[in-house]
């Protein structure tokens, strides 16, 4: 096995990974492009390579795609990557102390343990872990979408209850379109673009976004500043020193990470939420948690990295894929004559193990990349005026929006959902409860349908839904989740507290 | 005052889902039940006195309006004008729009040459880097 | 110079030149990357048959693709579109059958199956019906009697609801006379995690996941006139009495208004494609059946189809 490493080790191997690593967190730390456009654009430029090579690019570039979501999350308070959601949670009220770079170089490292995790998982326990994935039905994705939204409903900023109403809200938004079950077009008025329904990352870049930008132009002071003159400096010992503090929670969050993304159509979204919610749960500073908290920060980079890993697991052992990236990779391994599915370990395993070693060469790249890259990041943020970094922004974010589909009117759902989500901001409400309802409507309702179609034909309904053990888990955490809030602080305050 | 637009949004979905089939209908109807009921008890607890409401508005609010007028003729000049076109128009009108000193000619040359640079380097990026049809 | 001489050189300089460039002015087409939209997720099989055909194309016209994806509604965003789309020859736009009979079918979804122009149909992926390894039904006649004494019990995954695997489903269930209940997945990945899971008991899928599946997989019947050359021990439905020998088959269409002679030289293109050694083997082994219906042949055999379908569509609900 060993001989694989250094096949993956050759200085062209090296070369594409370190660019692989590059791209994508460049893509991936822009408003607008996400890591699956990164690999999904990047992709024919391999065709002319070696397969072992080819994936390895995609590989780094996936794995730099889904770290790079940080930046904008720390700088922005917009997920570069749906993954990064959770990321804003700390990130930007750490920037906004002026502790950005510190923000950066907690999440750089923990983006490398998590993918290195991640990938370890692949390399020692993917067969068996594959199998657990596969027993995850309608019902248990249905349940798991619930939890998702219960659990950033209960953590975002604000009250429970505007937390629910803005996830309901995100629910209605992933309606528009064709119906998942049914076919049937809800909502669309006639709209040709709307039949398609309203993009994720569209949603993600208005709701998180525009309000930011609007913001920006409400007061005269600065975006982000330097908290004191002795935080300039690189603070990389800093941020060592709290990542061996958080061993505990960046081992949790990267196995999190490294299950969920093998759940095939789970991905990073869900994975940091659920690692940031347990990190908030077992810490004793749990109160300083969406304040700026450095575990919270740890903990959603830690497992989105680490579900590349894992998303690879259903990938490479049942040729189903793990996460959207990893669909185009798979049509990749394709065009090169691969064939996927359960025989490619056994027929390809020179090119397959290459590959995870080219994965795990990738997460190690991040760091230095990631360290440069943060460094220069925060500082030369913060020396952009206000003037510039306004319309930069808008012209990303128009940029961004476009090219998903290359369609005008996409921008426009883009500004009218910022228009929204800014007008929420400052009711109260939170944009992250609203755009998991976007990420998650669509597996929730089709779990919950499918469940009911199964249930009926079986004739068991209930035990359908609240019978099968897993099922039950997630519903444990479920409750949990709900009850945390009111458990937690003064009962009545915390449910209808404005926020601050 | 937001609860109350979701309130009537929840109405609305519930209206429009009478024509879907069963299948289509169901979580919609859900989901909206839910928000309403959120929305209800929400507004509840704040006659009771318990929730405080929004916090005050910050800031002058013409600009943020200004920009949202400039973003829209952004998106719409761009079919007419092209990317780089439209796109050097609203950059700058953003700019002005986040501008709060006043400027020396210098200083507007110089913001002025970045915006055509900033503009130009995007199109490019997108255009060719990553192919997508402008 | 003799006049004569003249006039010869003259003559042979002008026959040289139109001989020259007449088949330049026919070989201008292509003269740079054609965009090829695809309406479904990168990855997918639509669009990884699409980029198989890249190479070839490559070959014969030196020039490539510009693979670009307009998901949404199981493809119907991206044909609703598409006559919109510049009409250059440079825009073509891969669909599938039965999608575009049987969606407009349903009602409003953006376009009538009349729109949208068709190039070449290239390509033909049988139904096959599979259980998991593990399953009790080893024949397709297990399935049916099972499904004989319990009607409604069998739960069966398809991608997307009147599509191509529900058209299967009604077809089948209602030759043999049982019923089962579908249920609907968004992916062909999604429905066969669910059947290697065991959440549903059997998948209508294509021969691909047959191929992809290897051993993990038992498909009962394959939907051909006879038996595929990597599986010669499943049987046809035809050979069990049932009448279902189709699939889905995926073509190219340009925008209404490309020209004439543009269309023509992409339906002579797509038909050298399909000869080319190297893509066949690499369809084939993927478990697709390869098809030629060239451009003048398109509309008479949509007109086939579409009789076929209208059965199929009364069987859903569609029709009324």
């Amino acid at each position: 096995m060993l001989g694989y490493l250094f096949e993956a080790l050759t200085p062209f191997n090296l070369m594409l990974a370190f660019m692989g690593v590059v791209a994508g967190v460049t893509i991936g730390a822009m408003p607008g492009l996400t890591a699956t456009m990164a690999v999904a654009v990047l992709t024919p430029l391999t065709f002319t390579m070696e397969p072992a090579s080819a994936l390895i690019m995609l590989a780094a570039i996936y794995m730099g795609g889904i770290y790079g979501g940080c930046f904008a999350a720390v700088l922005l308070n917009t997920p570069g990557t749906p993954s990064s959601i959770a990321t804003t949670f700390d990130g930007y009220p750490m920037a906004k102390r002026g502790d950005g770079a510190l923000a950066l170089s907690l999440a750089t490292m923990a983006s490398v343990v998590g993918g290195v995790v991640g990938v370890a998982m692949l390399l020692l326990v993917a067969p068996p872990l594959a199998k657990v994935a596969l027993a995850f039905g309608p019902v248990e994705y249905f349940w798991l979408a619930v939890l998702g939204l219960t659990l950033v409903a209960s953590l975002s900023e604000g009250s429970l209850l505007k937390g629910i109403m803005g996830a309901c809200f995100g629910l209605l938004i992933s309606f528009v379109g064709s119906a998942v079950i049914g076919g049937d077009l809800r909502f669309t008025f006639g709209n040709p673009t709307l039949t398609g329904g309203i993009n994720i990352v569209v949603a993600l870049i208005g709701l998180f976004c525009i309000p930011v930008v609007l913001d920006l132009v409400t007061t005269p002071d600065p975006h982000l500043e330097f908290s004191e003159d002795k935080h300039r400096g690189f603070r990389l010992m800093e941020a060592v020193r709290q990542m061996f503090g958080q061993k505990l929670n960046l081992v949790r969050s990267s196995a999190i990470g490294a299950f969920v993304g093998a759940l095939p159509a789970a991905g990073g979204a869900i994975a940091s939420l659920i690692a940031y919610s347990e990190a908030r749960r077992s810490s004793k500073r749990s109160a300083h948690f969406g304040k700026g908290e450095p575990g919270g920060i740890v903990a959603s980079e830690a497992a989105n990295n680490a579900t590349v890993g894992g998303g690879f697991i259903p990938t490479l052992v049942l040729g189903i894929p793990g996460t959207p990236p990893d669909a185009i990779i798979l049509g990749a391994l394709l065009v090169h004559g691969i064939r996927i599915g359960p025989s490619l370990f056994t027929e390809h395993s020179a090119i397959v193990y290459t590959f995870i070693f080219g994965l795990l060469i990738a997460s190690l790249l991040m760091l230095p990349i990631g360290l440069f890259l943060g460094r220069y990041a925060f500082r030369g943020f913060v020396a952009i005026p206000k003037a510039l970094l306004v319309p930069g922004i808008l012209l990303m974010t128009i940029l961004g929006t476009y090219a998903i589909n290359n369609n005008l009117t996409e921008v426009f759902i883009m500004l009218a959902l910022g228009v929204v989500g800014w007008v929420l901001a400052r009711a109260g409400f939170s944009p992250a409860p609203i755009v998991l309802g976007v990420v998650l409507g669509q597996i929730a309702e089709q779990g919950f349908v499918q469940a009911w179609l199964i249930g009926t034909a079986s004739d068991n309904l209930l035990g359908m839904y609240f019978g099968r053990p897993i099922s039950l888990v997630i519903l444990t955490l479920i409750v949990l989740s709900l009850g945390y809030p009111l458990l937690s602080s003064r009962l009545k305050g915390k449910l209808v507290q404005g926020s601050d | 005052m937001a609860a109350l637009g979701f309130i009537a949004l929840g109405a609305w979905v519930l209206y429009e889902s009478r024509t879907y089939t069963e299948f289509g209908a169901v979580f919609p109807r859900a989901v909206s039940m839910v928000m309403i009921l959120a929305a209800v008890v929400w507004i509840l607890l704040v006659m009771v006195g318990v929730g405080r409401s929004a916090p005050g508005e910050r800031g002058v609010l013409w600009r943020p309006l200004t920009l949202m007028v400039v973003g829209a003729a952004w998106a719409l000049l761009i079919p007419e004008l092209g990317f780089v076109g439209g796109s050097l128009i609203g950059f700058l009108g953003a700019m002005v729009v986040a501008k709060f000193h006043s400027w020396s000619w210098l200083s507007w040359l110089g913001h002025m040459a970045v915006a055509v640079i900033v503009t130009v380097a995007a199109y490019a990026l997108f255009a060719w880097g990553l192919n997508v049809p402008l | 110079m003799k006049t004569s001489n003249v006039i010869k050189t003259v003559g042979a300089s002008l026959v040289l030149g139109l001989t020259l460039g007449a088949p330049s002015a026919q070989a201008e087409y292509p003269e740079k990357d054609v965009t090829y939209i695809i309406p479904f997720n990168p990855g997918g099989e639509s669009d990884v048959t699409a980029r198989l055909q890249e190479p070839p194309f490559k070959e014969i016209t030196g020039k490539g693709f510009v693979f670009q994806y307009k998901t949404g509604a199981g493809g119907a965003t991206g044909w609703s579109q598409l006559n919109q789309l510049p009409a250059d020859g440079y825009t073509i736009m891969g669909f599938n059958l039965p999608h575009v009979i049987l969606q407009p079918m349903g009602g409003n979804v953006g376009y009538k199956t009349e729109d949208l122009e068709i190039v070449y149909i290239f390509q033909l992926t049988p139904y096959s019906l599979n259980v998991p390894a593990n399953s009790p039904y080893k024949t397709l006649e297990d399935y049916i009697d099972h499904a004989k004494k319990n009607p409604g019990a069998i739960t069966v995954g398809g991608v997307g609801t009147n599509s191509a695997p529900h058209a299967a489903q009604t077809k089948f269930d209602h030759e043999a006379g049982i019923k089962t209940s579908y249920i609907p997945f968004t992916g062909t990945s999604a429905s066969t995690a669910a059947l290697l899971g065991n959440q549903i008991q059997a998948q209508w899928s294509f021969i691909t996941v047959g191929v992809e599946q290897g051993d993990n997989v038992r498909m009962l019947a394959v939907a051909m006139d006879e038996r595929h050359p990597l599986f010669p021990d499943v049987p046809t439905f035809k050979e069990k009495g049932i009448e279902l020998s189709d699939g889905a088959r995926r073509g190219v269409l340009v925008p209404k208004d490309t020209p004439e002679d543009i269309k023509k030289k992409l339906s002579d293109i797509m038909a050298q494609i399909n000869k080319n050694e190297d893509f066949v083997k690499k369809m084939e082994e993927g478990g697709y059946v390869l098809i030629d219906v060239p451009y003048d042949e398109a509309d008479e055999y949509m007109e086939g189809l579409s009789e076929d379908y209208q059965e199929v569509g009364r069987l859903l609900g569609l029709v009324k």
